[in-house]
């Protein structure tokens, strides 16, 4: 097990936390709290359980800290855009609301973008480094309440945090185009700590989109922490789409609590990065919750991608649903561990959950484990997961019809990856999506041809 | 149009051809009968680029060009078609993109403009019609989910769409009931041309009441034994391979 820092580590972490802007007031004893658990615990190490197949040597042989700079949450950040991969920045441009951040900071004015339509009335998004963020309702009560310091990145994250997103859905309403956050990373000596919560108010409706994206051939390193919330009723659509160098680091945790009858449906996409690793876990609190997790990851080079998930179904009659694919070529490595847990209470629970790989080297690797610890009686849980590679006949009847073999590789790549995309229930999400997809499978096949 | 020249082939080291002789000429229309094993699907995997196969000696011209020197897919931009005896269901691959895909593939080949999306679907559905296809599997993944006749139709709907300059069939007819092989072989009927070859390959002479063939072959063992027209199939069905076979080393 993890055995702490040692005092010599400690220094840098306490130096900084001094260092750095003390936010509001309301936040400090949280942040106080993150970073001594932090410092008592120090960092995972592979005999834990979740952190077997993941090293972190690559990000925590340096001290993992914020950068001194304080900033004001209304300059405008000197970030050159070319630096970021501008199909994902302008990620449904023509939609709604959003916000952009820069290296942990509120950009202020959005360089990419100005003319973004205001929120609709009653919405409230709002930077959590304004004054006036402690006033969003609930804020104060759910902050940090269902993270816990557990994992040493979350409390690292809140010790840290400098500024996110917090949007509040009131209660009953409907938003109709999606809320977009977007997190880009471009310093190489320092790290960034964004913040997300996302309060659904009970019976609303709404779409979430949170960008992390690291800048071209930087190694930049981002731990982030994602806070989401559901009212009873509630309904949420929750993307994660990432996409660091190969040089580039990131480290999220997405914590979900859905009160009864809620209705969440989660979609990650990793799409490179040195090393990735994603956490979610959704407590389904109350009854009759519906929650659906899936995700999508392409692998490559030496990229490592950790995708852990774990559905809590502690109450009767919810429904889950899971599917991760995945593509894995070159050298990479990818990770996806699945745990399921129905408690004593939850009878009529019905769970499913599939992983499936795709193989596209011989040097490629996944390791794939599912974790079913079902503690009643009465429910229906089934897993499976699969790892194959392209399907050789297929190949040669897409060949034998005139398409080449490099096309004929993408098509079934893409066919492979875009059935993850199937419970995406907006048409226009779905497309941009998939377009990204194809990008990304095309720079996947390059990397492969050469030698 | 097509010249096989002494074809000796071997499958995981296991001779099957043995000398295959064969010259097609555009418009005609030639059926490879011959009873299980005696290498026809060895065959039309050979001349569409299958792997597994390793020609050693002789040679496959088409339209004077070395055939076997080329990939699976320049051979179908060059205008050859498979028909597979087993059409592969492809999950996420919808088969109208599938198609368009191809014909695109194709079009730029002969440095013509791509088609886009409407114009492709509307020609693609006149053509399924045609074919009795619903127009219903144009919307679904690449025979995923199929009856038998549907792939097979699906097949002559991609010859329809691609309009080769030779096709091969390979057991196009198999699996299919008197029905579905009436419609099935004269829309093939229908894509006879006179720039055109057809080899169908079959083990049963009924298809060929609707498709009438210019030429009829007796593949056994690995090589063709018998040749003649129409005749030779009638004659066929009721004597057997066992006949053709001695007829052949007689």
């Amino acid at each position: 097990m993890s055995t702490g820092l040692s005092s010599g580590a400690r220094a840098p972490y306490l130096q900084r936390f001094s260092e750095i802007a003390p936010g509001p007031t309301w936040l400090s004893p949280a942040r106080q709290g993150a970073l001594a658990a932090f410092l008592e615990r120090g960092w995972p190490d592979k005999k834990e359980e979740d952190w077997r197949f993941t090293d972190l040597a690559p990000i925590t042989t340096q001290a993992v800290l914020p950068g001194i700079a304080a900033r004001s949450p209304d300059a405008a950040i000197g970030l050159d855009p070319s630096l970021f991969d501008d199909q994902l920045v302008q990620l449904l441009r023509a939609a709604g609301p959003r916000l952009l951040f820069a290296d942990g900071r509120g950009a202020g004015p959005d360089p990419f973008r100005d003319d973004r339509p205001a929120p609709p009335p009653g919405l409230r998004l709002e930077q959590l480094s304004a004054p006036h963020a402690g006033e969003v309702p609930g804020l104060r009560a759910h902050l940090g309440h269902y993270l816990g310091h557990g994992n040493a990145f979350v409390a690292l994250n809140t010790a840290f945090m400098s500024d996110g997103a917090i949007i509040h859905i009131p209660p009953g309403l409907a938003c109709d185009s999606p809320i977009t956050v977007v997190y880009l990373a471009s310093a190489e000596e320092a790290a960034s700590f964004p913040r997300t919560v996302v309060l659904a108010g009970a019976g609303s409706e709404a779409t979430v989109v949170e960008v992390y994206l690291g800048a071209r051939g930087r190694a930049t390193l981002s731990v982030s922490a994602t806070e989401i919330v559901l009212e009873p009723e509630a309904r949420l659509v929750y993307h994660a789409i990432q996409q660091s160098s190969p040089q580039g680091c990131h480290v999220g945790h997405v914590a979900v609590t859905q009160a009864s009858g809620s209705r969440f449906s989660a979609h990650s996409l990793a799409l490179d990065g040195r090393i990735v690793r994603h956490d979610i876990h959704a407590l389904l609190a109350g009854e009759g919750c519906a929650c659906n997790l899936d995700g999508i990851y392409l692998v490559s080079g030496q990229s490592h991608v950790d995708n852990q998930t774990t559905i809590d179904h502690s109450m009767p009659r919810s429904t889950s649903r899971e599917s991760y694919r995945g593509a894995v070529a070159g050298n990479g490595h990818a990770v996806f561990s699945g745990r399921i847990v129905v408690r004593p209470g939850a009878a009529k629970t019905d769970a499913e959950q599939t992983n499936r790989n795709l193989l596209l080297s011989s040097q490629a690797r996944i390791n794939s484990k599912p974790q079913l610890e079902i503690l009643t009686s009465d429910v229906k849980c089934s897993h499976g997961a699969t790892t194959g590679r392209l399907d050789p006949e297929a190949l040669f009847y897409l060949r034998s019809r005139g398409i080449s073999a490099r096309d004929a590789s993408h098509i079934l790549i893409r066919a492979f990856l875009q059935q993850g995309l199937e419970r995406v229930s907006s048409n226009a999400v779905r497309a941009e999506l998939e377009s990204v997809l194809d990008r990304r499978i095309d720079s996947l096949m390059a990397e492969s041809a050469s030698p | 149009m097509l010249s096989i020249r002494n074809l000796h082939a071997e499958a995981a080291g296991k001779p099957i051809l043995h000398g295959v002789n064969l010259e097609v000429a555009a418009g005609e229309v030639h059926a490879i009968m011959g009873p299980n094993g005696s290498g026809k699907s060895t065959l039309a995997g050979i001349l569409a680029g299958r792997e597994g196969y390793t020609v050693t000696l002789g040679a496959v011209l088409y339209q004077e060009r070395d055939l076997l020197a080329l990939s699976p897919e320049l051979r179908a931009r060059e205008g050859l078609f498979l028909g597979f005896q087993y059409p592969v269901e492809i999950p996420g691959v919808g088969n109208t993109y599938f198609l368009r895909s191809a014909l695109n593939a194709l079009r730029k080949h002969r440095g013509e403009d791509e088609l886009d999306a409407m114009d492709f679907l509307a020609m693609v559905k006149g053509k399924a019609r045609a074919l009795g296809l619903s127009p219903d599997l144009l919307s679904r993944a690449v025979n995923q989910g199929f009856s038998g006749g549907e792939k097979k139709r699906n097949e002559i709907l991609q010859m329809s769409v691609l309009e080769p300059r030779l096709a091969i069939l390979d057991e196009t007819d198999s699996g299919l009931d008197i029905d579905a092989l009436r419609e099935v072989a004269s829309a093939v009927q229908a894509l006879r041309a006179p720039t055109r070859a057809i080899v169908v390959i079959t083990h049963h002479q009924r298809l060929l009441d609707y498709l009438v063939p210019d030429r009829v072959h007796v593949l056994s063992s690995g090589s063709i034994v018998a040749s003649g027209d129409k005749s030779l199939a009638i004659e066929l069905e009721s004597k057997g391979y066992g006949w053709a076979q001695a007829q052949g080393e007689a």
